[in-house]
């Protein structure tokens, strides 16, 4: 089963459900900005939830199906003829699955075959790309269910903020900025008051990790953050959590809580 | 010795002076239920899965002080002295080109990981070559490149931004790949040697 791309948005990749144990050689998780919605996709098809599926941030695409196959969309599954083209528009939310029976066949590269573009493995697809689907084993785990509400839960720290400072942070509905990626995304809203952070000293970082930045703006660290930086980390997204805020547009709001 | 957490997969511990960095670090990682570690020159990140937390390492990690004992890794750096800042890394502090380069050729330790992966921060630096990053970052430090800033000196192990002081670049040595992935780990050494 093979589905060639015919035309497709920047910043498309093939992910899954990240890399495990490599952080201390500088290596994100990586994996699907919205983890659930991943799941849920590869779950509608008999896949693992984790499987490598392809991952539309923000853009749509389309494709051409080489042969008769299924293939799930966000969940919905479809069958499809052999010459079928399917579209897939950008939806209300952020990110879109497509998914193939058994996985996208990409190679396994150092735990895992989702793309880490920092880490120059896999690479963004591109027009003309074919994609075949392999039959993997099936492990169901438990499902996670992805609830989209606007309101995305954190722990407080590890780095000091005062308490006025967290009072605006958790009362004020921030706007998805522009500057949107798998490295993070960063929130407009009213300046917090940043203390100096001390550039020599690296912190770790984690996907979830809430930094404020110079200009006292929040910034949600997505999958492929770097593991250390040098600003302060205010507050950390639950893991059930982390999906929701990656699937809220560009433009879209957001509260804390 | 102090645990907060940094959402619900994770807990950050402040690590005491003198703490044996690489050997906590191997100790966090071989600890059930943890699934990544980041130990930084202050602290140690302990990542695991909220179902199944691991115990609290703190007690177990405290009495690590000390030195690294056990093989060390040294890995032998060919550097080609050509960097864009190399004249005005010498102008600034006051020595000739070839002085920065027999400051720079040594051995160092990797004392951090991040930024990129594969990315060491090796130390100590000679003080006579402590400089702050450039005002100004670089939009683009191509790949190899052998930066200076502060009391640290790297490798750049892919094409960047970044705001070193650049003074050169890393022969026959590659900091990543897809089939090791890093090559230097925290507490190994590395020997630069002018090509």
């Amino acid at each position: 089963m093979t589905l060639r791309v015919a035309k497709i948005g920047p910043g498309a990749t093939v992910q899954d459900g990240g890399r495990r144990g490599r952080m201390h050689e500088g290596v994100p998780q990586g994996g699907a900005l919205v983890p659930e919605l991943l799941a849920r996709t590869n779950r509608a098809i008999g896949n693992d939830p984790r499987a490598p599926a392809i991952e539309l941030p923000l853009h749509g695409a389309q494709f051409v199906a080489l042969e008769a196959m299924t293939i799930s969309i966000d969940g919905e599954t479809r069958p499809i003829s052999a010459g079928e083209a399917i579209d897939v528009p950008s939806s209300r939310d952020a990110v879109r699955y497509v998914a193939l029976a058994g996985g996208v066949d990409v190679p396994e590269v150092l735990g895992g075959r989702g793309a880490l573009l920092v880490a120059e493995l896999g690479r963004l697809l591109r027009a003309a790309d074919e994609l075949r689907a392999v039959r993997r084993e099936v492990v169901l785990g438990p499902e996670s269910p992805l609830t989209v509400t606007g309101r995305i839960r954190v722990v407080r720290g590890p780095d000091a903020i005062d308490d006025a400072s967290w009072e605006r942070f958790v009362s004020t509905t921030w706007r998805v900025s522009k500057d949107w990626s798998r490295t993070g995304l960063r929130l407009d809203g009213p300046a917090l008051p940043i203390r100096v952070a001390d550039r020599r000293v690296a912190i770790p970082l984690v996907f979830g990790a809430i930094q404020l930045v110079a200009s006292g703006q929040p910034v949600i660290l997505g999958p492929d953050h770097p593991t250390t930086g040098g600003y302060p980390v205010i507050a950390g997204v639950v893991s059930a959590d982390r999906g929701a805020a990656f699937a809220i547009r560009p433009g879209g709001e957001l509260r804390f809580g | 010795m102090i645990l907060e957490p940094l959402g619900d997969t994770a807990w950050r511990i402040e690590l005491p002076e003198g703490a044996n960095r690489p050997a906590i670090q191997a100790f966090l990682r071989a600890q059930r239920g943890v699934v990544d570690v980041v130990v930084t020159d202050r602290h140690a990140l302990v990542v695991f899965d909220p179902a199944e937390p691991p115990d609290d390492p703190r007690r177990a990690i405290e009495s690590m002080t000390g030195a690294t004992i056990g093989d060390v890794t040294e890995h032998v750096v060919r550097v080609r002295y050509d960097g864009d800042d190399l004249p005005d890394v010498a102008r600034a502090i006051g020595r000739s080109i070839d002085d920065v380069i027999v400051l720079h050729a040594g051995t160092y330790t990797v004392e951090l990981i991040g930024f990129l992966p594969g990315f060491a921060y090796l130390g100590e630096l000679p003080s006579a070559l402590h400089l702050p990053r450039r005002s100004t970052p670089r939009p683009r430090v191509p790949a190899l490149a052998v930066g200076i800033a502060m009391q640290r000196t790297a490798v750049y192990p892919f094409a960047s931004p970044g705001g070193w002081h650049l003074i050169g670049h890393a022969l026959d040595f590659r900091p990543f790949d897809a089939i090791h992935g890093a090559r230097l780990r925290l507490g190994d050494r590395v020997r630069f040697v002018p090509a």
